[in-house]
């Protein structure tokens, strides 16, 4: 999928243990550890912006896109 | 206030089903006529009694098994394993009940009024009732399976 999440990186950057984000926003570690290896479908609104809140920051900062111009054309499965 | 941790409507519906299946029984056995026999106890002893118990028999377990499915949506399940459950058996009695009505019954009944000496075929009571029901069955079951999809789908965003 053309869009990463790199929550590993802003985990490292503030210094915050995945365990402790978890419990904070309220997922498991299964769950988070899922969102963190891009094993998902997607995120809910609720929460990105959880993350973002105890991760302070914005949802650029743990998504990014790769361009593909192919997406134009993918279908939803 | 606590909430009942059976929902108004669940029990609604276990007593509807208690109800009719009361009735049911004994409002067969007290209507000899119907089956032009006299005495309501030797109504109970003819097989023609109990195979035209067959249809209602699983439309009472198919309302048994609503009951069931709305106690599980109350707690909040939407479409996990046992909602599905409940729907594909709800779906399922329906369509057995509307298959006993429509073919097994009349077969049956027929077979036992000439002492099994003649079957010519299989006897069909193809009513817009069954039919209909069978139908609304199918589409239950269906409905289940896209639920439980969609489900799924929705368990894979965090």
């Amino acid at each position: 999928m053309p869009v990463r999440v790199t929550l590993d990186v802003m985990l490292a950057r503030r210094k915050l243990r995945a365990r402790d984000v978890a419990e904070k926003i309220g997922l498991s570690e299964t769950q988070l550890s899922l969102l963190r290896t891009g094993k998902v479908r997607g995120m809910r609104f609720d929460t990105l912006s959880k993350l973002c809140l105890v991760l302070e920051c914005t949802p650029g900062d743990i998504l990014e896109y790769d361009r593909d111009d192919a997406d134009l054309n993918s279908k939803d499965d | 206030m606590p909430r009942p941790s059976v929902p108004f409507a669940a029990l609604l519906t276990r007593f509807m089903a208690l109800a009719l299946g009361l009735s049911l029984f004994f409002a067969n056995l007290g209507a000899p006529e119907l089956l032009h026999l006299e005495g309501g106890s030797k109504v109970m002893m003819t097989p023609v009694y109990w195979v035209s118990l067959l249809a209602p028999a699983f439309y009472l377990w198919a309302l048994w098994a609503a009951s069931e499915a709305i106690v599980r949506m109350d707690r909040g399940d939407a479409f996990g394993p046992a909602v599905v459950c409940g729907l594909k058996n709800i779906g399922g009695c329906l369509m057995l009940g509307a298959f006993a009505a429509a073919v097994v019954q009349p077969s049956l009944i027929y077979l036992f009024g000439n002492g099994f000496s003649e079957m010519r075929g299989v006897r069909m009571d193809l009513d817009v009732e069954n039919v209909t029901l069978a139908l609304v069955g199918l589409v239950l079951i269906l409905l289940a399976r896209q639920g439980q999809k969609l489900q799924s789908k929705l368990d894979q965003f965090v």
